[in-house]
């Protein structure tokens, strides 16, 4: 199966560059995410073959979270979420005039993260996969719990709010037809909702058009004025070699970062922001205190650590969406949503019937590693115009593309509708703190969490207890409370040790 | 008469709330299998209970904080700079709920291009030459990737009716 994987990889392997540039030129971009343009290009990847679409996808996703480096480096400016982090280092790098050595450290950390995270979703995911297979209604019940609960407890707005946006979705998800019994849900008797939410223009509502409407309310100065860079900087070949050099000399940092990555990736909800600051605390504990003075301003080490852990993310970020079904980002429910439409069951059963796809996906991400440090060293020359993009004339042309991407689905104006509904939602929501991913999670998974806890409940003939029979079911239920009542419990313990120890 | 302004924070919860009751009217009202009404609760009560839990959270760091003399972190600027901040996103979204109502009688190669001009304008782009470049760019790309490529069919509007009459 991995052969074959490998042999679908390489006959459409035409995709993975097209993805890298993209991909990077998207990240380039300040404020368009990668999450919010695979939402947009939904209507794209539902036309093209599905090995083909989801490559594509996953190589925007990890060209995106190369390309923000540019934007971090030469603006101080995140082109996503993941990015913050590369500015620590970055910036004050590019202001002592090592533009071209800092964006070559950011190609290279990014290339070997990329590379080692690959290469271990490649080895682990199948094994993960093995073990989800003994996975019943019961347990995929307990899993879509589990997956939100993480994405709320990881969501920086607070756990209640993470709970509310995800059960609001749940219940956004159950509007149509009930898929046991036949009846109407909460469609206000409108025919175009009889047969559910419109899922692609909810998503693209909460992801893309909500960015838009974000970026709308801004000044639209140049990002580079916004900055206070006075002069263009200029880009070296052989600075950005020794870029590169700084970062094979430091194998550890990498290899660090990499395992952070790949480890926070695989958590779903986490994502590159938490990898990338995980992964730089770390880098920054093993340092010596010589060397940590200078994180912050200037470190190699916080940039590798940053760069490596933000790609090796997305390998990671793989793994539970493969194995279990479930989306751990933005980026990763499209994915999700391609994959529905496309016929294919994300989950176990992906590598029984399809795992020549699952393996495709994991390969071309190997492939996509080496475009990203070809493409990303050509990109390096010309990255400052890329930066200075202006989002004026972008929001009405994406908005544009929105529309089409929610029309495109079923071919129907009122779903454009829905997509500006869910915008404005998701506008509210990203204002005040409330985590939009959630929502989106619950949207997505409300069907499959209904199914499975309908079929539960009739195996167990209506009784409850069918939910704690099984050891599976069992250990997930302790590992579900361990997250709930782990992190507020270690923090009480930890202020209760202070106390004793300061008396 | 002068009312206190509402803090956006409360949006999402009350909504919640308004469509958790206006499921469980219908769940009511309605004639439903035990197993549905079941799961339908299941998902009603934590979604009420999280959404007063929220309420109540929002309402008492508001009260905190204006015990303090600060205030709202979600509500700050001024009245007037709110407002201007509010203001483009207000504008995009209702030229994007026009073009949307207006799809099916005008047709998608007359509202998109109406929409990208006029808010290109409206976000400040001056230079007619840039505007008539992006707008007829975009109708174009538009039109081959999603109208020609997949051979999908757009609301074309009064253009298919002038077509049918001439």
């Amino acid at each position: 199966m991995m052969l074959e994987g490998l042999q679908l990889m390489l006959e459409n392997s035409w995709i993975v560059p097209v993805g890298v540039l993209f991909g990077m030129l998207i990240g380039a971009l300040p404020g368009l995410t990668s999450s919010g343009t695979l939402s947009i290009m939904l209507p794209i990847l539902m036309v093209l073959p599905a090995e083909v679409a989801l490559m594509l996808g996953v190589c925007i996703y990890a060209g995106a979270e190369m390309g923000n480096s540019f934007p971090s480096v030469m603006l101080n400016i995140p082109g996503t979420p993941g990015g913050a982090v590369t500015c620590f280092d970055g910036y004050p790098m590019m202001r002592r005039g090592e533009t071209a050595r800092a964006l070559g450290i950011c190609i290279m950390a990014s290339t070997l993260g990329g590379l080692v995270g690959s290469i271990a979703a490649i080895t682990l995911t199948p094994v993960i996969a093995n073990v989800a297979l003994r996975f019943g209604p019961v347990e995929i019940c307990i899993v879509v719990l589990f997956g939100l609960t993480i994405i709320a407890r990881l969501s920086s707005s607070g756990l209640a709010r993470g709970l509310l946006a995800g059960f609001f979705g749940l219940l956004l998800a159950t509007t149509g037809i009930d898929p046991t019994y036949g009846q109407l849900r909460g469609t206000f008797d409108v025919v175009y909702l009889f047969d559910g939410l419109p899922v692609v223009a909810a998503l693209i509502g909460l992801l893309g058009f909500s960015e838009v409407l974000m970026h709308a309310e801004k000044n639209f100065a140049r990002p580079g004025e916004s900055a206070g860079v006075q002069s263009t900087p200029r880009v070296s070949w052989r600075e950005v070699l020794r870029g590169f050099q700084d970062v094979l000399r430091k194998p550890s940092e990498w290899i660090r970062a990499s395992i952070v990555g790949l480890g926070i990736g695989a958590m779903p909800g986490a994502g590159a922001s938490v990898a990338t600051f995980v992964a730089y605390q770390q880098s920054h504990a093993f340092a010596s205190p010589d060397r940590k003075k200078r994180f912050g301003k200037g470190a190699h080490e916080g940039l590798i650590a940053a760069d490596t852990s933000n790609n090796a993310v997305v390998s990671g970020a793989l793994v539970p969406l493969l194995t279990l079904g479930i989306p751990g980002s933005g980026s990763m429910s499209v994915l999700l949503v391609v994959m529905s439409y496309h016929g294919l069951a994300a989950g176990p059963a992906l590598f029984t019937f399809n795992g020549d796809i699952a393996y495709a996906l994991l390969w071309s991400l190997c492939l996509a590693s080496g475009f990203v440090l070809a493409i990303g060293t050509m990109l390096a020359w010309f990255a400052w115009r890329i930066t200075l993009v202006q989002l004026n004339y972008m929001l009405p042309v994406v908005t544009v593309f929105c529309l089409l991407g929610a029309f495109a689905r079923n071919g129907y104006v009122f779903d454009m509708g829905v997509m500006v509904v869910f915008g404005v939602l998701g506008y509210v929501m990203k204002k005040h703190r409330y985590p939009v991913v959630a929502m989106v999670l619950g949207i997505i998974l409300g069907p499959l969490f209904e199914a499975n806890f309908m079929r539960s409940l009739r195996m167990g003939f209506g009784e409850f207890d069918i939910f704690w029979q099984s050891r599976m079911a069992v250990f997930l239920w302790a590992l579900f409370a361990l997250t709930l009542a782990g992190p507020p419990l270690a923090r009480r313990l930890r202020h209760v040790y202070e106390r004793v120890a300061g008396r | 008469m002068k009312f206190r302004p509402v803090s956006g924070e409360l949006i999402v919860p009350v909504l919640a709330i308004a469509y958790a009751l206006f499921v469980w009217w219908e769940q009511k009202n309605g004639v439903y299998q035990a197993d549905t009404i079941l799961y339908m609760r299941m998902l009603i009560v934590p979604v009420a209970l999280l959404a007063l839990f929220v309420i109540a959270g929002s309402l008492y760091a508001a009260r905190r904080n204006a015990r303090r003399g600060g205030s709202d972190p979600g509500d700050a600027g001024s009245d007037s700079s709110k407002s201007r901040s509010f203001l483009r996103p207000a504008l995009l979204v209702c030229a994007a709920a026009g073009s949307v109502l207006s799809m099916d009688w005008l047709g998608y190669l007359i509202a998109f291009p109406l929409f990208v001009a006029l808010m290109l304008i409206a976000m400040g782009v001056r230079s007619a030459s840039r505007i008539l470049i992006i707008t007829v760019c975009t109708v174009l790309v538009l039109h081959i990737i999603f109208v020609e490529l997949p051979g999908r069919s757009f609301p074309s509007g009064v253009l298919s009716v002038l077509t049918k009459l001439s």
